[in-house]
């Protein structure tokens, strides 16, 4: 039985190529786009996992109770962690690692080359090894528990000294000499930046800057000391969060306990929190899924509308079936089968589709983020329930439907077909979900180019980033003056980071005579007076800061100036300002801008010059021959820095990261439209043949009464285009309402304008008469002796 | 072996209720060669499926071999239809996928027959129908005396006892029409009841008798034998 079922499944499957093709094809569109989304979910989901210790392993992150607002950061100090390892009988293991932005490193190899490495380097101890899970592919730790050790990732060894051994080998870093004691393997998915662990010992000697008090005071608590806590029992995380609140005011001055609060963050969360430098919010995973979901349904609802559609082909046969003797049973089993065989080629299809493109995707689609293969055992058995899902979903209904046909009805093909009101609303509910997605991916295409284009109070037009690692006043003047020289340089600065970037710099302040602190927090923006003509913005009071004042000098944003002057802003010019730790003088007021992304609005900002955080050189160029003039810049810098390497890049890229994750979901919904596009059409182009088939006697009885051709065509199409039109009117609320939700995150956004639905509902339209059309006029011009003598 | 007595059928729209069976009485012996006749929409197809379990009827009684099976579900109605009836039908109604050999082997496959002793059975009535050489053909490429010829093979496959054949020459030319009442005639004196509905007073005159329908109503009942 099994056998005779399976051999008339695949005999109908080749004998109706047109519809087994389109039923399987949009199935394997479906399926190609759920294992993608699949593909991405698992690799965001799996991050840090592979640690032995996971399930004991926390994050120390704080937030700071302001009076207005609270902020969220992750990270700690180092005296902090001492404590922990010292007076907390309940952790068992506390480590830190200081991320440091950059350094360039001289190889001592032959010949000797220059490498900059940027985000990947941390300062930790041996320990970090013990508390974290590295596959080590030779030495081990414990240099780094001296200084001028150093361990590296495969990735950087290998780009170092090439592919044999790098232990014991030798790199020099600002020109002191680190031994690599050893190289791991590079972790397939962490939020460990680390590509080169150097000893922590090491750190005060590459920062002479940094005080002794940096390791020994609760004071430096910043976000770039990633602290991590074994904890021996995990459910004792709330007696050591008690604990250490109880500590922070004999530590870091009386009352701070009101303003921090540590907290220790479960290592699970840590890449889906992100009011601590989370990498993708929970909300974001789920979204992504539901949209699988939602492509794997319409993908199945279009299967069984096809199968059901069929019916009256297949009427006869399922009523001589019933006569010889098959039961409803048997027949939903056969249909079943038919199904699952359908199901089993697009399964593989998509599978070998994604497999064998997975290169090309990335590199045209997620090039900031390849997609990766965790697991190919799991990947199949993903895909093997996906195979179950749609044999039971998509197979289960139709089969159940046709088996259930009365015998008599069946052999006389006296079936009701396509213009049943289940495949009307499963058409309608198809094109719904099509039509969301397409005003959906407008939506965000519109919003992530708004947000990558618009400045805020700046211009970022040819402006580049040069960064180096310190500056001392000498090389500062020699670039003054050669830089000035370049006739293609327009002006420059020597600053911290341009605006809208991704910094969280700030500090309370306090204003004037005020006793107080104000209530809201002020970010801080740092470089010297050329950075408002580099990034022309304007000042509306008083002046820049000067180069060489006696005391530290502060421009503010306007949007602070009105909240500590609320009458009359430029009556701030000439007061006192104490910022941070920092008293100085509000020597001008400038305009808003916005200094980080456009998730966030404009905050009070303080302009100050900080040598020790300057690291960028910006150069706003004349725009015309920009690369001669950067090969002068060029030369410039080398003959400033001779330990330094010359890289730069434009505000623009950069800017472009800090909407990374934007991006990315603009390319998951864009896809995920243009498949349910495409799914929906192939949808009603099987259902438009199945109903010109089911039509054909009155087409030819209509046209031998004198119906043109146009008005065939008109009167096949309009009761699906009716469709559309319902989908759409269903559609633009529900997207409305989906989109606005979307855009509330940002802080600027764009309007959602009529025509965006006028635009998606056109489209949607155009394209399904398009479908649908070539098939009526088919029908249309067709001899009405052949379609009267076909009945 | 097959006894109605006051069948009734009605077939309802909205606006309109039509009488299909009004009262319809008659007696099939076992071994009988019936044959029904009358004008379109008389109500022969609808007897026809009442008898062949198809369909329930409104009212009335039906004796199966002296079993009521006017009021059987569907279950019950598949089983007694599986062992004990075969269908021949005036399209043939061969499911076109499927070989003659396939066809054939069908509803040994529904009743749970073994595989080995299906090759035989199916092997024996293609032989019989003399259609053998034609075993690994699909249905569109035989003639339409061929595929009828499948057809009864299928019908009679399972040995019914009773034979409810719908206009079984109505596609056909004449040879092939008489080729198929020959085949008809032949299972009849073996033994198997055949109730057929036709249009054609030529195949008629194969069988003992002829029930003639106007209305739902039987008009007459001539005897040929």
């Amino acid at each position: 039985m099994l056998k005779t079922n399976i051999k008339l499944a695949l005999r109908h499957l080749f004998k109706r190529k047109f519809n087994s093709l389109l039923n399987i094809v949009t199935l394997t569109l479906g399926a190609s786009c759920c294992v993608l989304i699949y593909m991405y979910v698992s690799y965001q989901m799996n991050f840090d996992t592979y640690h032995k210790n996971t399930e004991r392993l926390y994050r120390l992150v704080f937030e700071l109770r302001l009076e207005n607002e609270t902020e969220y950061d992750k990270g700690s100090s180092i005296a902090m962690v001492n404590t922990l390892k010292s007076a907390f009988p309940l952790v068992e293991k506390a480590v830190v690692s200081i991320n440091r932005q950059s350094f360039v490193i001289d190889v001592e190899a032959n010949p000797k080359r220059r490498f900059r490495e940027e985000g990947n380097i941390s300062f930790t101890d041996a320990e970090w090894f013990d508390v974290f899970t590295y596959s080590w592919i030779e030495g081990n730790p414990n240099l780094l528990n001296r200084p001028g050790g150093v361990i590296l990732t495969k990735k950087v060894a290998e780009k170092y000294f090439g592919a044999g051994s790098a232990t014991g080998k030798m790199i020099s870093i600002v020109g002191k000499q680190f031994q690599v004691a050893g190289v791991v393997k590079d972790p397939a998915n962490t939020d460990m930046k680390g590509e080169m662990y150097i000893s922590l010992s090491s750190f005060a000697d590459l920062n002479p800057a940094v005080g002794k008090d940096y390791f020994t005071s609760w004071g430096y608590t910043m976000s770039t000391h990633d602290a991590f806590i074994l904890l021996k029992d995990a459910r004792q995380k709330k007696e050591v969060e008690n604990k250490l609140a109880s500590l922070v005011d004999q530590h870091m001055g009386a009352g701070y306990s009101r303003l921090f609060s540590f907290q220790l963050m479960p290592l699970k969360d840590m890449h889906f929190d992100m009011r601590y430098a989370g990498t993708i919010s929970k909300s974001l995973i789920i979204t992504l899924s539901l949209i699988g979901l939602v492509i794997l349904c319409i993908a199945g609802i279009n299967y069984i509308n096809l199968v059901i559609a069929q019916q009256t082909r297949r009427s006869a046969e399922i009523g001589t079936r019933k006569i010889l003797g098959g039961s409803a049973k048997q027949i939903f089993f056969q249909f079943l089968i038919e199904s699952f065989l359908v199901s089993v080629i697009a399964i593989i299809s998509s599978l070998v589709i994604i497999i064998l493109l997975i290169p090309q995707i990335n590199s045209h689609i997620f090039y900031d983020e390849p997609l990766q293969i965790l697991s190919y055992s799991r990947l199949f058995l993903f895909s093997f329930s996906l195979l179950a899902a749609l044999t039971l979903f998509a197979g289960a209904y139709p089969a159940y439907i046709l088996s259930r046909l009365n015998v008599s009805n069946a052999l006389k093909n006296n079936v009701k077909s396509s213009s049943s009101l289940t495949t009307r609303s499963l058409i309608v509910i198809q094109n719904v979900v099509a039509q969301v997605l397409i005003i959906g991916t407008i939506i965000v295409l519109l919003q992530v180019r708004f947000l990558k284009n618009t400045d805020k109070g700046f211009d970022r037009e040819s402006v580049v980033m040069i960064p180096f690692e310190k500056i001392t006043d000498q090389q500062k003047q020699l670039m003054n003056q050669r830089l000035k020289g370049i006739p293609g340089v327009e002006s420059f600065s020597f600053c911290y980071q341009s605006p809208a970037s991704d910094t969280r710099r700030g500090a309370t302040v306090k204003y004037d005579v005020r006793a107080e602190w104000e209530p809201s927090p002020a970010r801080f923006s740092i470089g010297d007076s050329a950075y408002f003509s580099t990034f022309r913005i304007p000042l509306k009071y008083g002046r820049t800061i000067s180069p060489s004042a006696a005391r530290p000098e502060y421009v503010i944003n306007e949007t602070m100036a009105r909240s500590l002057e609320p009458k009359d802003f430029s009556r701030v010019v000439g007061k006192k300002l104490m910022a941070g730790d920092l008293e100085g003088i509000i020597v001008g007021v400038s305009g808003d801008f916005n200094l980080r992304s456009l998730r966030s609005p404009i905050e009070p900002v303080v302009f100050m010059e900080d040598d020790f955080l300057i690291t960028n050189l910006a150069v706003k160029l004349s725009g015309s021959e920009t690369q001669a003039s950067l090969e002068q810049v060029k030369t410039v810098y080398e003959d400033a820095f001779s330990d330094q390497l010359f890289t730069y890049q434009f505000v623009d890229e950069r800017i472009a990261k800090l909407y990374q994750r934007e991006s990315l979901q603009q390319k998951f919904i864009w896809i995920a439209s243009a498949v349910a596009i495409a799914i929906s059409s192939m949808g009603l182009l099987a259902l438009i043949s199945l109903v010109t088939v089911h039509r054909t006697k009155e087409i030819g009885v209509r046209k031998v009464l004198g119906a043109s051709v146009a008005q065939i065509t008109i009167l096949l199409s309009s009761e699906l285009m009716k469709l559309i039109v319902v989908s759409f009117v269903i559609a633009s609320p529900i997207s409305f309402y989906l989109m606005s939700n979307w855009l509330r995150d940002f802080a600027y956004r764009i309007d959602i304008h009529w025509w965006v639905f006028a635009l998606s509902g056109g489209a949607a339209a155009l394209i399904a008469f398009a479908t649908i059309s070539f098939q009526a006029i088919k029908a249309a011009i067709a001899n009405p002796v052949e379609s009267l003598r076909s009945e | 072996m097959i006894k109605i007595s006051d069948l009734q059928k009605f077939y309802r729209t909205e606006e309109v209720e039509t009488i299909a069976l009004n009262n319809l009485s008659f007696e099939v012996k076992q071994g009988e060669f019936v044959a029904i006749m009358g004008p379109s929409g008389c109500g022969k197809s609808t007897l026809l499926n009442i008898l062949g379990l198809l369909d329930d009827p409104d009212g009335g009684s039906y004796l199966f071999n002296g079993i009521e099976v006017a009021n059987f579900n569907e279950r019950k109605r598949s089983d007694l239809r599986k062992h004990n009836i075969g269908f021949v039908f005036q399209s043939f109604n061969l499911i076109d996928e499927l070989s003659v050999y396939e066809n054939v082997e069908l509803p040994l496959i529904y009743t749970k027959v073994k595989a080995s002793e299906r090759k035989e059975r199916v092997e024996a009535v293609l032989d019989k129908m003399q259609i053998m050489h034609r075993k690994n053909h699909f249905p569109q490429q035989l003639s339409g005396g061929q595929q009828q010829r499948v057809a009864v093979a299928r019908a009679v496959v399972n040995n019914p006892k009773l034979i409810l054949a719908d206009e079984p020459t109505g596609n056909l030319d004449s040879s092939n029409g008489n080729e198929v009442m020959q085949l008809l005639t032949e299972l009849n004196e073996q033994g198997t009841t055949i109730i057929m509905v036709t249009h054609s007073e030529h195949d008629a005159k194969y069988t003992h008798r002829i029930i003639r329908m106007l209305d739902g109503q039987t008009v007459t009942e001539n005897i040929l034998v």
